[in-house]
């Protein structure tokens, strides 16, 4: 049977991203939320070789029922004003299920006197856009909404491709060794009968 | 031409009848299904098919037609170790490599193993293996 010749095969190239995908787990180990969303997708044979898609929170979910892969890219190459990508800059973030965001901030804490006075400030002339709206009975502080400065980038991907780059690109090189004797072999064999 | 429906469907007939892997299956042969299924109630293992290519193969003496039939059955478990996946891939394997049969409204050709890919952690809690498999197929 007549067959093409495959110098990288679906094999080698699936357990290539098994590695890169463990590397990718064990970068990501700091992170509960998106560790277990690493999903080494099935590989796709097209007329110019084998492909194969390494997921990060595709299939999972954030409350707003928006998938994770927004937030395993941020960590990926920043966001916000720390982006590595794309446009910098703060970003609003508003409340979705209560009518506040309450949290622990520490910063705030320090500047504690600024926000209560911009506070008593609104009160006093009506204003109801303004972003400190005091104190939880918990003694979080509430806001209406936040700029946020976003997160600082991981590299938890690049930092996995070159931690399996060396050793892969070692056994990658063999496989197709491997390849070319055995489709030579096969030749060999057909033209003898 | 043989259409891909009747190709598929033959080979998870085949795939059924292999009673060393079905034993190993939650609901047996219930178990065993197409790649893209889409239905929700499954259980670990599974066994997947996935028809990758169904085309013609021009035989210059044209006698009958001739196609050739690319595909992969994957194996899917959720051990804690890969033995599970390994062991029913190997067993399909066995059952299929170098078999000839004939099925509903088609003819396999001797099966050929093309690529074995073993266990990998498709995703934290579960393990993949597959191996890939060409043959020729025509009328019966």
């Amino acid at each position: 049977m007549a067959t093409k010749t495959q110098l990288v095969k679906t094999s080698d190239i699936v357990r290539y991203a098994d590695r890169l995908a463990t590397a990718i787990r064990k970068n990501l180990s700091w992170s509960r939320k998106l560790k277990g969303t690493v999903i080494v997708e099935k590989p796709k044979e097209t007329k110019g070789g084998v492909s194969i898609s390494i997921s990060v929170g595709k299939y999972a979910l954030d409350p707003r029922g928006k998938p994770l892969s927004g937030m395993a890219r941020a960590f990926e190459y920043g966001s916000g004003i720390h982006a590595t990508r794309g446009k910098k800059g703060k970003y609003r973030i508003d409340p979705f299920r209560a009518r506040a965001l309450a949290f622990n901030w520490a910063a705030g804490e320090t500047n504690i006197r600024a926000l209560e006075s911009s506070l008593f400030k609104a009160r006093k002339s009506g204003d109801t856009s303004n972003k400190f709206l005091g104190r939880a009975p918990d003694g979080r502080l509430m806001f209406r909404y936040v700029d946020h400065p976003g997160v600082r980038p991981r590299h938890y991907m690049a930092r996995a491709r070159a931690q399996v780059r060396e050793s892969s690109k070692k056994e990658l090189a063999l496989s197709i060794r491997n390849n070319i004797k055995n489709e030579i072999g096969l030749v060999i064999k057909g033209m003898k009968k | 031409m043989i259409s891909d429906e009747v190709v598929q469907a033959a080979i998870i007939a085949k795939l059924k009848t292999f009673t060393t892997v079905t034993v190993l299956l939650t609901d047996g042969v219930n178990d065993i299904k197409e790649l893209q299924w889409q239905g929700d109630d499954f259980h670990y293992p599974a066994v997947r098919l996935d028809l990758e290519d169904n085309s013609i193969y021009f035989d210059e003496q044209e006698k009958c037609t001739l196609q050739e039939v690319t595909f992969s059955v994957y194996i899917y478990s959720q051990e804690r170790s890969s033995k599970q996946c390994s062991q029913i891939k190997g067993l399909m394997m066995n059952s299929f490599i170098g078999k000839s049969w004939s099925g509903t409204g088609v003819k396999f050709v001797k099966i050929r193993l093309n690529d074995n890919s073993p266990a990998i952690r498709e995703d934290e809690r579960t393990w993949r293996s597959s191996a890939q498999f060409k043959s020729r197929v025509h009328a019966p």
